[in-house]
């Protein structure tokens, strides 16, 4: 038994720092007997201690020392990242009938959505017609169902969701749908076969471990797994912020509030709860794969909120308005974006361009945007095979990522490479061979709207 | 009989090249063959046009030098062209056909056309040509190009000069081809001018087509007229409070409005439309002049038709790579109505700008980004004022420069 469950979890996986290395095809060779979550963890644990290695100091340099690493899964179709896009993703490619593993590096689903409390979904419709369906409406009429879950579902308007109440259904769409998940493990590296993807690398509590899967969807919103595996990509800068929750929103004294000429600054806008609003922030423009400078904006960004809603309390009405809570995610607008097969531009939108590969249309923003197609070409990287992009890493020019990086986008994106990735594993063929008309056909049949 | 089957073989032909000549313009006025920029050629034509602009703009270009063969065959035929080609006087002639008046006699009316000529030249020297409007193959080519667009108010007002010239022609049997013409004006002059060198006499000479003609004496009171004309009409007109945003490369302001010769070129070869005949909202100089707009598109980076079509240079012929670094204007950002400025999420300014002139500059005092502007990279195209979703008025706009 001891011997079984280590051929199984042992793997080479040779390659430690940076860039995952060659992967013998042997670990596809392994048994794929199904595993129940934490099963294959306990096994490295017990046999081999924790399965770390100390890293030495050799000549004054750090090296970590050449190791092999456990391979907790093998599995259809890996989602790194448990963000819209990931959840959407996984849900999907399960639901399509694909052996899924999601692993989420924080401990909840829904990332900026819930734990960066961007409440908002902004792009949901197209003038009066709500264009981002499938798991996107799905998910929102969960939140129907819930009390003070989601506000704002006319036709028109963008969605205010409550975070609590997303994380939960999201949680048990994942439950439902039979995917397999790792909370709290973080993705560092691509395993490739040659320019095959081939699984991915996680870091955890546990230790370092491998996940090996036949289609990867990375999800992790910065391109971790797809920038390691050589597609080439587009860094990008944006405005880092850090969003609030504000209480007591009822105790406000209207009468002296009204002798003010403008609303006082950072009260915000409506939540799901009746007595809460949520305050966006901009903040500076900034690398947002630079620890330090996201170490530094979350110190900044929380110094600000206390600050102004410190003069918040003193404007006269207002004493009463209280701080609930600050997001436990920094609000990441966009850092890597992938140079896919194809792209959104605000050009083509504007001029009407329609795709052939399209998988999703995206919204308006703002009254007058661009009404545009998201092609699945915008999801494949170039040079590498078997990975997708999804989220705010699917391929746009810099305008329209205005509504690309949106929540809806995100879902829209997720949904189509989920579902891509399982029929590309029924199929046996690289991921960007999938046949497109069925693609879609399986789209519209789980309530994707292609335009 | 001989000399009449001659005479008469004579005219079909000349009706046979007028008729392809009328067909020819209507073609280039109407932009329709692929070369857009053939829509210079036709009111490039005219001397008058290019003798008159190339002195107010100070510049010869190879689209002046388009006016050159019709100048040559002024000096020696004088209105050669007004009997053989002219594609306004065909019109006009025919139309006359429908019904046959008896000729009045406008043999006593001053040839008030030769007066607009030296009026204009006048006004030319000073950069300030005055009349230079009133050339036919101008209000010829405004009238296709009304034709093709979209219709609106603009291109009816487009169409009046055309109309109303042969409205003239019809009712007064000819007098706008006669008296009126700066056009017919400027080759009598031409042709006198030559016969003053050939012969080298100084003072005047009976012409066989016309018997009233302006001494030198005259000529150079009607210049001196035309120079202070010039000054009390920029100065009367000078553009008020809000100047209009030109196309790139469009001349001084203070003269734009005279050496624009609203032929309409400009306006129908911009590939995102963008330029539209101003409606009279930057004074009356300015009236049916190109003026830029940013509802519904930008000044293209890759694009310099508006350059390439100016008979006039009232809008100078810049290359693409020239054109890129003209300013037509300077982005201006209105921070009380910026999204930003409520932490909304909008940078699509930024994100559009083709110079990469606008830049997120964030203030730490009020802990908002604000977008800046490079005054040395922007050119005024207009991207960011067009994707701006502030409505109805943008938060960041487009703004002469002084």
């Amino acid at each position: 038994m001891d011997n079984g469950l280590s051929r199984r979890t042992f793997l080479g996986v040779l390659g430690t720092t940076g860039f995952g290395a060659g992967l013998g095809s042997s670990a596809f060779g392994a048994d794929k007997g199904a595993h129940l979550p934490g099963k294959a963890g306990k096994a490295a644990m017990t046999s081999r201690g924790s399965g770390r290695s100390p890293v030495r100091l050799a000549g004054g340099k750090v090296i970590q020392p050449q190791r092999e690493l456990p391979v907790f899964r093998e599995t259809d179709v890996l989602v790194v990242g448990g963000g819209p896009s990931g959840v959407a993703a996984a849900v999907a490619a399960r639901r399509t009938g694909a052996k899924v593993t999601l692993v989420e590096r924080y401990g909840c689903f829904g990332g900026l959505w819930t734990g960066g409390l961007v409440l908002k979904l902004p792009g949901v419709c197209y003038g009066k017609k709500q264009v981002t369906m499938g798991l996107c409406e799905e998910i929102l009429q969960k939140l129907d169902k819930m009390d003070n879950a989601v506000i704002e579902r006319n036709p028109g308007e963008q969605p205010t969701t409550d975070a609590e109440a997303t994380k939960y259904v999201l949680s048990e769409m994942i439950r439902e749908a039979g995917v397999d998940v790792y909370l709290h493990s973080w993705g560092v590296d691509a395993i490739m076969d040659g320019n095959v993807v081939k699984g991915a690398v996680f870091e955890s509590k546990t230790g370092r471990f491998a996940v090996l899967a036949k289609m990867v969807i990375d999800a992790s919103g910065d391109g971790d797994i797809f920038s390691i595996a050589g597609a080439p990509y587009e860094h990008r800068k944006h405005g880092v912020g850090l969003v609030c929750r504000i209480g007591n929103m009822d105790k406000i004294d209207q009468t002296k509030a009204k002798q003010a000429k403008k609303p006082p600054r950072g009260i915000g806008l409506p939540t799901p709860i009746p007595d809460i609003n949520w305050v966006n922030m901009g903040g500076p423009e900034s690398d947002c794969v630079d620890i330090n400078d996201l170490t530094r904006l979350e110190m900044d960004h929380r110094r600000q909120i206390w600050r102004q809603m410190d003069k918040l309390r003193k404007t006269p009405g207002y004493e009463k308005v209280y701080l609930v809570e600050v997001a436990s995610q920094l609000g990441v607008r966009i850092s890597r974006v992938l140079t896919g097969m194809k792209q959104v531009t605000f050009k083509g939108a504007k001029a009407g361009q329609k795709f052939s590969d399209v998988i999703g249309v995206g919204g308006e923003l703002n009254p007058g945007d661009p009404f545009f197609e998201i092609p699945f070409g915008a999801l494949v990287p170039r040079k590498v095979e078997n990975i997708l992009a999804v989220g705010r890493c699917a391929s746009a020019g810099p305008v329209i990522m205005e509504p690309m990086r949106c929540i809806p986008c995100s879902l829209v994106t997720g949904h189509a490479a989920g579902v891509a990735s399982a029929l590309a594993v029924q199929n046996g063929c690289l991921c960007r061979d999938v046949e497109i008309p069925k693609l879609q056909k399986h789209l519209r049949e789980q309530g994707a709207y292609l335009g | 009989m001989a000399d009449l089957a001659k005479k008469q073989n004579r005219r079909v032909l000349t009706f046979v090249v007028r008729c392809f000549v009328l067909i020819m313009a209507i073609t280039l006025a109407l932009q329709i063959l692929p070369w857009k920029r053939l829509a210079v050629i036709l009111p490039s034509l005219s001397p008058f046009v290019a003798i008159c602009s190339a002195l107010a703009v100070r510049t010869l270009s190879v689209i002046t030098m388009l006016a050159l063969p019709l100048l040559i065959m002024a000096l020696w035929r004088g209105r050669w062209f007004c009997r053989n080609l002219c594609p306004v006087g065909f019109l006009s002639e025919n139309i006359r056909r429908l019904r046959r008046p008896a000729n009045p006699n406008f043999t006593k009316l001053p040839l008030i056309g030769q007066w607009v000529v030296l009026l204009t030249l006048g006004g030319a020297i000073l950069g300030y040509p005055l009349f230079l409007l009133l050339d036919p193959l101008g209000i010829f080519n405004s009238f296709f190009q009304a034709l093709r667009g979209p219709f609106s108010a603009a291109s009816l007002i487009y169409c009046l000069p055309l109309l109303i010239v042969l409205m003239i022609n019809f009712v007064l049997a000819g007098l706008w081809c006669s008296h009126l013409c700066p056009l017919g004006a400027i080759q009598v002059m031409l042709f006198r001018l030559r016969g003053v060198f050939w012969h080298k006499i100084l003072y005047w000479r009976e012409l066989s087509d016309s018997n009233k003609v302006l001494t030198a004496r005259r000529d150079i009171l009607a210049l001196g007229t035309g120079v202070l004309t010039a000054v009390a009409t920029r100065k009367l007109f000078r553009p008020r409070a809000s100047k209009p945003i030109r196309p790139p490369g469009a001349i001084d302001e203070s003269n734009f409005t005279a050496v624009c010769i609203r032929c309409g070129n400009c306006t129908r070869v911009c590939p995102v439309g963008i330029i539209e005949p101003d409606p009279g909202r930057h004074g009356v100089a300015s009236f049916m002049t190109p003026t830029l707009r940013f509802e519904n598109n930008y000044c293209q980076e890759d694009c310099n038709s508006c350059n390439e079509v100016c008979p006039s240079g009232a809008i100078a012929g810049l290359s693409l790579a020239q054109k890129r670094k003209t300013t037509v204007g300077l982005a201006k950002v209105d921070m009380s109505i910026c999204l930003l400025s409520e932490e909304r999420e909008c940078t699509v300014c930024v994100r559009i700008c083709p110079y990469d002139a606008v830049k997120l500059v964030f203030s730490k005092e009020e802990y908002i980004s604000i977008p800046v502007i490079d005054p040395e990279k922007c050119t005024g195209c207009g991207a960011c004022e067009w994707v701006c979703p502030v409505s109805p008025k943008k938060a960041i706009t487009i703004e002469a420069v002084k």
